[in-house]
């Protein structure tokens, strides 16, 4: 490198701020050490491989989703033009596999993501403050919690029509209890650590410590919890299009395509199969780089592996 | 005679609970001046750590503090309004805690964490606004170009950490309990702080370190002239290093002032059981010499000594509250009806009928402290 002229004016700046920003981050150091953890790798490459090609999926099929321009009921490898067959309308299950990743992945991701921050939010305030806040936070998220969701999907559909957000607002207020739950048990815990006190001591605010320091320190199980309910998400999402409130009724997501096979899982298998698959290896795959995430967080465990 | 750094008077702490009142500090009242190392000293459940933790008012809702004044740099911190006191606490006093291994945050580097302190105390251009301070959490952690990783970094030298650079990129559970007790320090230094309050700071290392610890502690002082209060239950740590020391039993002062006129004329029993305690190099004793019996309750405390269910000397007066009573030198308090003018021929008789008191005040316990 050194004998390399080093590079000048604004461009050095933004070179050097770039490479500081490389070698202090400590989210990217995280993120390395997943890479040497050999369920990371898996799952990475399971994770990342399903969502290029669902986020390629125009360039990558090789016919329309909706196009109905083949023989119904072809089974898998029987011909080149359907590498994985064709459904019952003689549509291109492949291609539809792929696009319906694209919905089935935004909803899975996007859905328990907004449970994780808003009942993570609300669970770490509950458990830091106690008493009366407390009381009064966990008992909506009780509320919330009592309320079945699936009365709840019925009403906001009705109301506000199928679409994607809608069918994540569904999901996400049915989560919400879940990441509450776990964030204030965790707080319960650690709020009695003697760091805690540390931290009042050098005359940090709540904010500052809720955020700043009582979190860090419960990422893992928030990721652990993240990563199942993911997956959770994609068949809840199934069971919604299959009861007529999810995404509208063109578009084909991996849930939908288990239902419409259903009715001939005795005659075409690959039907319900198939989309089955790709939940699996996603949640899987989601599953194993979730663990890894969780373990290099974890600072402790890492070391004593 | 410039003003005293922090002056406590007859400061009293009680937590309510199931079974009744608790007061874990009973009318205690003392002065710490600038620069001096000042030690209290009893055995668990005393209450030297909620007096510690009442200064800074750090304990639970429960409880609840009362004092005639609690001065601090000449301003009253039992009217002072929250945000006051996050403010002293931040910058004038300074805590370290008993525990090393529990009192770092497992999960930021030690480096981050002393950084924090210093951006927060403000001695660095540098700011600490929530999300920037979010972000340097999650995301991109202190740069080791900014001034205040760079005073990290001096200060973990300063207090003694081989390779500070390096030390400082390291998580607590990756240093060993020494080390994470000077990074305790050093945090505790970052603020620049007037009074350091220790509490027991020593317990959980064992001796080299412990001594290791005591001398920068006393180089710290030498440095910047903070004033120390150092809580520990080990006499011979006090003689060590503090000035003046508070001997505490069952949440109230036993005996106060300067630690030579202490240590070698004890006066209360209890301090005297104490001193006996401690190993000495002169021993011919097989067994030390073990206080029988434990602290008592401190809920709904019968008025008296607390001291005369495990005392030698007991008599009838001691169901009675004892007043304080001044010694020869004019830097030494007891409280102990033996030393009641009124009871000059008790204690008498009780001395020649022991003897263990005469013999422990003349036989110096030099040698014997840790060294």
């Amino acid at each position: 490198m050194s004998h390399e002229k080093p590079p000048t004016g604004r461009f050095q700046g933004v070179v050097q701020y770039t490479q500081t920003v490389w070698n202090d981050s400590i989210a990217l150091d995280r993120i390395r050490e997943t890479t040497t953890h050999r369920k990371g790798q898996l799952g990475f490459l399971t994770v990342v491989g399903i969502a290029l090609l669902a986020v390629f999926a125009p360039i990558v099929a090789p016919h329309d989703p909706q196009a109905i321009d083949g023989t119904p009921f072809i089974a898998p490898g029987m011909t080149g033009e359907h590498i994985l067959g064709t459904d019952s309308y003689g549509r291109d299950i492949f291609s539809r596999l792929l696009y319906g990743g694209r919905i089935s992945l935004v909803i899975g991701i996007g859905a328990t993501g907004v449970a994780a921050v808003v009942g993570t939010i609300i669970g770490v305030i509950s458990g830091y403050y106690g008493g009366l806040v407390d009381d009064v936070l966990m008992r909506f998220i009780d509320a919330l919690w009592a309320l079945p969701w699936l009365v709840l999907a019925i009403l906001i559909i009705s109301i506000f029509g199928r679409s994607i957000t809608n069918v994540i607002l569904i999901i996400s207020i049915a989560y919400i209890d879940d990441f509450a739950r776990i964030g204030r048990g965790e707080v319960l815990a650690i709020r009695e650590e003697e760091y805690i006190l540390a931290a009042k001591n050098i005359g940090l605010g709540d904010l500052s410590i809720m955020s700043g320091t009582v979190l860090p320190n419960m990422v893992g199980p928030i990721i652990v919890q993240f990563t199942i309910f993911t997956a959770r998400a994609i068949l809840v999402e199934s069971a919604l299009s299959f009861l007529g409130l999810g995404v509208s009724p063109a578009t084909p997501t991996w849930g939908m395509m288990l239902g419409d096979g259903r009715d001939y899982i005795m005659d075409a298998w690959h039907i319900a199969i198939l989309p089955g698959l790709a939940i699996v290896i996603t949640t899987l795959g989601i599953n194993l780089y979730g663990d890894a995430l969780r373990d290099s967080f974890d600072v402790k465990q890492t070391r004593e592996d | 005679m410039t003003e005293p750094i922090l002056e406590v008077k007859n400061l009293t702490t009680s937590f309510s609970t199931d079974e009744g009142e608790l007061i874990a500090v009973d009318d205690v009242s003392f002065t710490i001046d600038r620069g001096e190392i000042f030690g209290i000293v009893g055995e668990s459940g005393s209450g030297k750590s909620v007096t510690a933790l009442s200064i800074l008012q750090l304990i639970d809702s429960t409880g609840q503090i009362d004092a005639d004044e609690i001065l601090f740099d000449g301003e009253d911190l039992l009217s002072a309004s929250d945000e006051e006191i996050r403010q002293i606490r931040g910058s004038k006093m300074g805590m370290i805690f008993q525990n090393p291994s529990t009192s770092l945050n497992p999960v930021l580097t030690v480096g981050e964490q002393i950084a924090e302190v210093v951006r927060h105390h403000g001695d660095v251009d540098e700011s600490d606004s929530f999300w920037r301070e979010m972000g340097r959490k999650y995301v991109t952690g202190t740069s080791t170009q900014s001034p205040s990783w760079k005073r990290a970094v001096s200060l973990l030298e300063k207090v003694g950490i081989p390779a500070p650079e390096e030390r400082a990129k390291d998580y607590p559970h990756q240093l060993s309990g020494g080390m994470k007790q000077r990074a305790m320090i050093a945090q505790a230094l970052a603020a620049d702080p007037e009074l350091i309050i220790a509490d027991e700071p020593t317990t959980a290392l064992d001796v080299t370190i412990e001594a290791q610890i005591l001398a920068e502690l006393e180089n710290l002082r030498e440095e910047f002239d903070v004033s120390i209060i150092f809580i520990t239950h080990d006499l011979g740590v006090i003689r060590e290093i503090c000035d003046n020391v508070t001997v505490m039993y069952a949440g109230e002062v036993m005996e106060a002032g300067d630690v030579r006129t202490i240590i070698e004329d004890p006066w209360h029993p209890y301090t005297q059981d104490l001193i006996a305690c401690i190993p000495r190099l002169s021993d011919d004793r097989e067994w030390l010499t073990v206080s029988e019996g434990n602290v008592p309750s401190l809920v709904n405390k019968e008025p008296g000594c607390p001291y005369r269910y495990r005392c030698d000397y007991e008599f009838g007066e001691c169901t009675t509250e004892s007043e304080k009573f001044a010694g020869s030198s004019a830097n030494h308090q007891v409280k102990c009806h033996l030393h009641d003018p009124e009871h000059d021929e008790q204690l008498a008789t009780m001395e020649r009928e022991s003897g263990l008191y005469d013999s422990q005040s003349t036989d110096s316990i030099d040698g014997g402290v840790s060294q």
